[in-house]
């Protein structure tokens, strides 16, 4: 293993002497599901490299917060029902003292869309879920690897089914087209080949089983190697193909940076993708902590997902979240855990507002000043408070604002500007 | 000799008088057309104010978070206020005053808002005294609003001629004209000649209820049935299935009785409400025959006492004759659902119609029960532990059993495929055990199920067997044991007439809750609220649980009424 | 590619252009490039969940297998609404006869696929993804539809489902989020106070979500779909206050949907699709009664939307099309009912529509296992609705080149 050269270019360090309030608040809002105003503080007062060292570096967890989660995960598993589940994982979001994990949770989770209504199982979906956990900050080459066998993704895509006389290429193609290279990337016959690599990786009594009577074990061909192949090879071939680094650094700057990255924010990425070998903590404290995310471009430039908006919200203003309220409402804009709506996941972006969800967008601030989300405590606070701590950013036609303060937060929850983090 | 037992029967009566003042029935202006009596408030609630479950109330979270609203502070600004002025506690002022208390409603000739006649006969005419002379310079003061006048020992107010009070030292009477309030004063001074309490209708309430009650209340039916019709505007026949079995026996004998009467009573022991009507079942005809049991009979069976027993209900229908009548019974669009009914059932017993050979099966009752259920022929639990359910037919002919039977292996069969379908469960067998000399037929699992925290649907072990006339479904192995043991017992001939019968155990539910607390917390806290606080509502539950020894509603068939009976023991 | 010609060559094809009369619209739009839902057209689908019996709703009462195979069921010539020939409708769809006299009905005969299934999930899932040969419920054939769109569809609702819970497949998108809407409460912006505060508050909205470029960030992308949002709430609001319908509309469930469906459409939501479904059709057993009451609110409720919309003015604008996912079995079953068949009829409602009956009744004497053999491919149908009406590409929402029918026009 050589030396890692350092990053150069858009992703060269940012200076971190010129750290302001609203760096603070930038970075907070994207590390974590929303931020408090102390939380904002503390992070100002502490500079940047301390920011990203908390948000990177593995946090203990309070006994309370050990506690009631397991409780939560006990009652998931006992009653096997999805909204559980789902209620456990939006209580680790909002009161982990790893907020960046969960982060990437979710990203992984998206990446490898697998939903509830097909596996229909509490305890493989929450084992899936807890292994993009474990990989969150590890290493993709190894979470790759782990996901061709993980049960719930085996019954998610078939892989049953897939056998050596009669293969079923289902799980192929997903590898490529979704978890490593990208749409377009390959060729129907680089399917056949990896899917007759793939026979045999079965599922029996709950775990993985390699069936090597139903294996494969001629030679197959993909991207110019010729031999008999096996799944964990192929993957191998797939993670050093060139579009690999490019597709998931593709997406990282989406979904950390900015909904619209550019050629040459994907190429640098992908290059130290390429340098670090997937392995993603070092990735994630250059890319945090970059010149190209403090950088303008990077401002304001996301969609929120509906989790974000719900549960950064709920932060925000101090509000204990009532996890089944905020799960319904998140579901009805788009976003429900363990089921995403099609197997590429949530696209997310633009895509994430119609008219009718803005609509529904706004009626959530509402219900949430009504104290329907949790209790909330009667907002008391100044214009400018709320406008540094929801909105980060001056906003025209604001600037007298004489309205008394719930009024105030509903409008500025309402504004197009409140949606973009 | 005969003077002083003469003397002595005069001093005995007269302290009898003096001690057991008429009732307030019997002041009442006759013409009342619905009645509400309170004996005894002031001291059941000073009962309350002391007791345990008082305390504990005050202490909860939610009380402690009520007593901070703005309203509640204003509440208690004003109680202040009046105790200051009156003197005393209000809790001692409604002890001393709350001795009797009676409203009487009467028709107006429009039907707007009716006439009302209030009584209250006070506790401790000292304190009273006392409270009267706190009040007289307030009423001077509202002159304008209260008009006073003087006749003999009674003082007279009229309020904006709305309202007319009289005060007396022992009683205190109001109504809304003048007239009536004479007729109360005269009432209460014992010179009416007719009262509430001489109403036919309510000396038939007193004869089938008691006259003794903490709260008793009287409608006289005749009067409504006048106003609303015959049949107060419900139809012949019944639109609803569920209402015409369950309801429509005491619907019929209401719609002919002469009287609603409703009284309760509570004390330390616990508390008992009560509903009743007049009429004799049999003057229904054979139409409604189906719904009662008979006055003199047993009536509906008692639930089996089975260890764990949590709530059980029992009813007493002969189905085979709703069924055969219904076309009587309910109305025509009904008719067409029950034709499908037939023809879906009909797959299940090919050759048979429903309402000649199936029907007739079922005898007179019908019970289910829940009860705490034990999983000793898994290795584990499932991790949500459900009570076990059992469903109860009494047979009119032991070989009917075999119908019921069918019944059985279907819904077991259809199950067993639909598990395998969605992959979660352990597909299983049909089997047999034999306990106790009987023959139970349940299932069992290819491969036991193994593990501490199993799916929620391993509550649920169809098993059925037929048991001393009665065929019995269950969802556990080890109740239907239990139920086989408590039912090959003897019947008791000693039962009381019961229509229906629901109970509740709440002791028992409390150990379902504190075998499913976790789970219940978990839920608390998805809402949003603290595990502490999720906690300690739970613990709260529990305890107002274990605090109730019995709840049962009832009804019976009585010799000349039926009633509907609400009662609760609390736990010593 | 010249648009021009190759529409040219399609219309010779099809024959829908006729010497003389005005040209097919679609014709303009083509020459412009299209753009999303020109000229505001829209598309109501109405789903007969369970398997209508068309058999009995589109009678051949002269047919002798039809009085053989159905001696109790059989509608018979007295009693069926004529159509044209020996054709005629269910005598309880009064409001389907209307409609055809008025030129507003067309109905389009032997509708299937080949290799008929006639299990309910899988039928209806072949209807709503438009792959017979393969199970891929990734998406349906708007959804696949919408992504094909010229000018893309970013902001707008594309489609609307009406009354129902989970999203019909046929409007899943990889790309867009459609909303399901249980009632029109679920587009009501939600506010406190009294209505002049309301009203205050609604306005501050609206004037802090102007004032956008014409550019293509998020902030304006945003601030574009904000004003419209808050614009249509305000209009629904409007409309679910002071709407009359031109004509009653039939107190059942149908009737209500569609009434919602109007409302939406008056309040000028700019979907292009509206969904809605109409559930028991499955009529194994008894099936006279249940399928007499199935007709009566289909047709009822069909006739009462088309004259409220025609009253608004919007007749022309809307096309309705029903489907179901089979017909029925020829002979009836031993309870009086019928089971699952394959082809059957689908109906369009709209003045645009070409009225009458398109294509011949399926034999009833050429069976397939004792079912309808279809004639027509229902492809072909969506081919025509996305190309011919929503002026959308069809062919990779359908997944494949499938002759246009002439029912429009």
């Amino acid at each position: 293993m050589g030396r890692i050269n350092k990053p150069t270019g858009i992703l060269a360090p940012h200076n971190a002497r010129q750290w302001t309030r609203r760096d603070a608040t930038h970075l907070l809002w994207r590390g974590q599901f929303g931020a408090t105003a102390a939380e904002i503080a503390a992070t100002h007062k502490a500079g940047l490299e301390a920011a990203l060292e908390q948000l990177l570096t593995p946090q203990k967890e309070t006994a309370d917060f050990a506690d009631t989660e397991s409780l939560l995960r006990e009652a998931a598993y006992d009653t096997g029902t999805v909204g559980d589940l789902q209620a456990w994982w939006l209580h680790r979001m909002h009161y982990t003292a790893n907020p960046l994990t969960e982060k990437l949770t979710l990203f992984w989770h998206n990446h490898f869309a697998t939903s509830f209504s097909k596996v229909q199982s509490v305890p493989h979906m929450a084992a899936q879920n807890d292994r993009f956990r474990a990989e969150s900050l590890g290493s993709f080459r190894t979470l790759l690897h782990a996901m061709a066998k993980d049960v719930a993704m085996l019954i998610w895509l078939d892989s049953n089914a897939n056998r050596k006389r009669h293969a079923n290429e289902n799980f192929a193609r997903e590898v490529m087209e979704l978890f490593s290279l990208g749409e377009g990337n390959y060729t129907e016959d680089d399917i056949k080949q990896a899917a007759r690599a793939f026979t045999g990786w079965h599922v029996r009594d709950d775990k993985f089983w390699f069936n090597t009577r139903q294996h494969d074990v001629t030679n197959k061909s993909l991207f110019g190697k010729t031999a008999n192949l096996d799944g964990g090879e192929v993957i191998d071939l797939c993670l050093t193909h060139k579009t690999c680094a490019r597709f998931i650094a593709f997406k990282l700057l989406r979904a950390f940076v900015l909904d619209q990255p550019t050629e040459a924010h994907i190429t640098t990425l992908a290059a130290r993708l390429r340098e670090h070998d997937f392995a993603m903590r070092p990735v994630m404290r250059e890319l945090l902590g970059s010149k190209l995310f403090f950088s303008a471009a990077a401002r304001h430039a996301r969609i929120k997902e509906p989790l974000e908006l719900t549960l950064g919200a709920c932060r925000a203003l101090g509000v204990r979240p009532n996890l089944q309220a905020i799960n319904r409402v998140s579901g009805q804009l788009g976003q429900s855990v363990f089921e995403p709506a099609t197997v590429k996941g949530w696209e997310g972006g633009r895509l994430w507002i119609t008219s009718a969800s803005l609509l529904q967008r706004n009626n959530f601030a509402m219900a949430l000043l009504d104290g329907q989300m949790g209790q909330i405590a009667e907002p008391k606070k100044s214009r400018d408070h709320y406008r540094e701590l929801l909105l980060s950013r001056e906003v025209r036609g604001m600037a007298k604002a004489k309205d008394e303060p719930r009024k105030l937060v509903h409008l500025m929850m309402t504004l197009p500007e409140f949606q973009l983090t | 000799m005969r003077t002083p037992l003469l003397l002595l029967a005069l001093v005995f009566s007269y302290a009898v008088f003096t001690t057991n003042a008429a009732p307030l029935s019997a002041a009442m202006p006759r013409s009342a057309v619905g009645y509400v009596e309170i004996n005894g408030l002031g001291q059941r609630l000073i009962q309350l104010r002391d007791s345990a479950y008082y305390s504990d109330a005050l202490d909860s979270p939610q009380i402690k978070q009520a007593m901070q609203q703005p309203q509640y502070e204003k509440f208690a600004a004003g109680r202040k206020v009046a105790e200051a002025y009156l003197g005393m506690n209000l809790w001692t002022a409604a002890e001393k005053l709350f001795g009797e208390i009676a409203v009487g409603v009467y028709p107006k000739a429009e039907v707007e808002q009716p006439d009302l006649a209030v009584m209250i006969r006070v506790t401790d005419p000292a304190a009273w005294a006392h409270v009267r002379e706190r009040i007289e310079p307030l009423i001077t003061l509202a002159e304008d609003t209260v008009k006073r006048e003087m006749r003999g020992e009674l003082e007279l107010l009229t309020i904006e001629g709305k309202a007319f009070l009289a005060l007396h030292k022992n009683w205190i009477a109001a109504a809304s004209t003048a007239a009536l309030l004479d007729q109360s004063i005269a009432g209460l001074r014992g010179d009416a000649k007719v009262a509430v309490a001489h109403h036919p209708a309510f000396k038939k309430m007193e004869r089938d209820m008691g006259a003794k009650h903490f709260v008793r209340a009287w409608a006289d039916l005749g009067f409504f049935r006048k106003l609303a019709g015959k049949r107060f505007s419900l139809p012949e026949k019944y639109e609803d299935g569920f209402v015409s079995l369950m309801f429509s026996g005491i619907i019929e004998l209401a719609m002919q009785s002469d009287y609603l009467g409703l009284t309760l009573d509570a004390d330390k022991a616990g508390l008992k409400f009560a509903a009743g009507i007049e009429g004799d079942p049999k003057a229904l005809g054979e139409k409604f025959g189906w719904f009662f049991s008979k006055a003199d009979t047993p009536g509906t069976r008692d639930v089996p006492t089975v260890p764990g027993l949590m709530g059980g209900l029992s009813i007493h229908r002969n189905l085979s004759g709703w069924y055969g009548k219904r076309e009587e019974l309910m109305d025509e669009r009904l008719q067409a659902g029950f034709d499908k009914f037939e023809s879906d059932i009909g797959n299940i017993f090919p050759g048979r119609d429903i309402g000649d050979d199936i029907m007739p099966a079922f005898g007179s009752t019908i019970t289910f029960l829940a009860a705490k259920q034990s999983f000793k022929h898994f290795k584990g639990e499932p991790g949500i532990k459900l009570p076990g359910f059992a469903l109860l037919f009494d047979l009119n002919r032991p070989q009917d059993g075999n119908l019921f039977q069918l019944v059985f292996q279907t819904i077991v069969t259809i199950t067993n495929l639909a598990a395998a379908e969605q992959g979660g469960r352990e597909p299983s067998v049909m089997t047999a055990v034999v306990h106790e000399g009987v023959a139970i037929n349940t299932i069992q699992y290819l491969r036991p199920p193994q593990g501490e925290r199993l799916d929620i649907s391993y509550n649920f072990m169809p098993c059925a067997a037929t048991v001393n006339g009665r065929f019995v479904f269950c969802t556990s192995l080890e109740l239907l044991k239990s139920l086989v043991t408590e039912l090959k017992k003897p019947k008791n001939p000693k039962r009381v007439n019961r229509n229906f019968n629901f109970e509740l155990h709440p002791p028992a539910l409390a150990g379902l809750v504190v075998a499913n607390r976790r789970t219940l917390v978990a839920k608390s806290i998805q809402t949003g609220k603290p595990a502490e606080q999720a906690r300690a509502e739970i613990q709260l539950a529990e305890r107002l649980l274990k605090a109730i020894e019995i709840l049962r509603f009832s009804t019976s068939v009585k010799d000349k009424g039926f009633q509907i009976q609400l009662e609760g023991k609390w736990v010593e | 590619m010249n648009t021009r010609r190759t529409f040219l060559k399609t219309l010779g094809a099809s024959g829908l252009v006729s010497l003389g009369t005005r040209p097919h619209p679609a014709f303009a739009r083509a020459a412009d490039g299209g753009k999303a839902n020109p000229d505001g057209r829209i598309l109501v689908l109405v789903q007969l969940a369970g398997g209508n019996d068309g058999l009995n709703t589109v009678v051949p009462f002269e047919e002798d297998n039809y009085r053989k195979l159905r001696p109790s069921l059989g509608i018979g010539k007295g009693a069926a609404l004529k159509l044209e020939g020996a054709l005629g409708l269910h005598p309880r769809m009064q409001g389907f006869k209307e409609l055809f006299d008025d030129g507003a009905l067309g109905i389009v005969q032997g509708v299937g696929y080949p290799n008929p299934n006639r299990s309910h999930f899988r039928s209806m899932d072949i209807w709503h993804t438009a792959k017979p040969g393969i199970e891929d419920k990734r998406d349906g054939w708007i959804g696949r539809a919408f992504d094909h769109v010229r000018g893309g569809l970013a902001g707008k609702v594309p489609a609307v489902a009406l009354g129902t819970d989970r999203l019909p497949l046929s409007l899943v998108s990889t790309k867009f989020t459609v909303p399901t809407v249980r009632s029109l409460r679920d587009y009501q912006l939600q506010l406190r106070g009294s209505k002049a505060e309301q009203a205050a508050h609604r306005a501050r909205m609206r004037q802090l979500a102007e004032g956008g470029s014409a550019g293509n960030s998020d902030l304006d992308f945003l601030r574009r779909t904000a004003t419209t949002a808050l614009d249509t709430s305000a209009k629904i609001a409007e409309v679910m206050s002071d709407y009359k319908p031109a004509k009653p509309y039939p107190q059942n469930g149908l009737g209500q949907r569609l009434k919602s469906v109007a409302q939406l459409i008056t309040a000028d939501l700019g979907a292009s699709v509206y969904f809605v479904s109409l559930g028991g059709f499955d009529t194994h057993a008894e099936q006279e009664g249940a399928h007499a009451g199935l007709m009566q609110e289909l047709s009822s409720a069909l006739a009462a939307f088309h004259a409220d919309l025609k009253g608004h003015g919007l007749s022309k604008r809307v096309l309705t099309a029903t489907f179901s996912e089979f017909g029925r079995r020829v002979k009836e079953n031993g309870s009086l009912g019928t089971d699952h068949g394959a082809a059957g009829p689908m109906f369009f409602i709209g003045d645009a529509v070409k009225a009458g009956v398109h294509g011949k009744h399926p034999s009833l004497t050429d069976l397939d296992q004792g079912d309808l053999k279809h004639h027509t491919d229902f492809r072909s149908v969506y081919t025509t609705l996305l190309e011919d009406w929503l002026d959308w590409p069809a062919e990779a929402a359908v997944g494949g080149k499938f002759g246009k029918l002439k029912v429009l026009g």
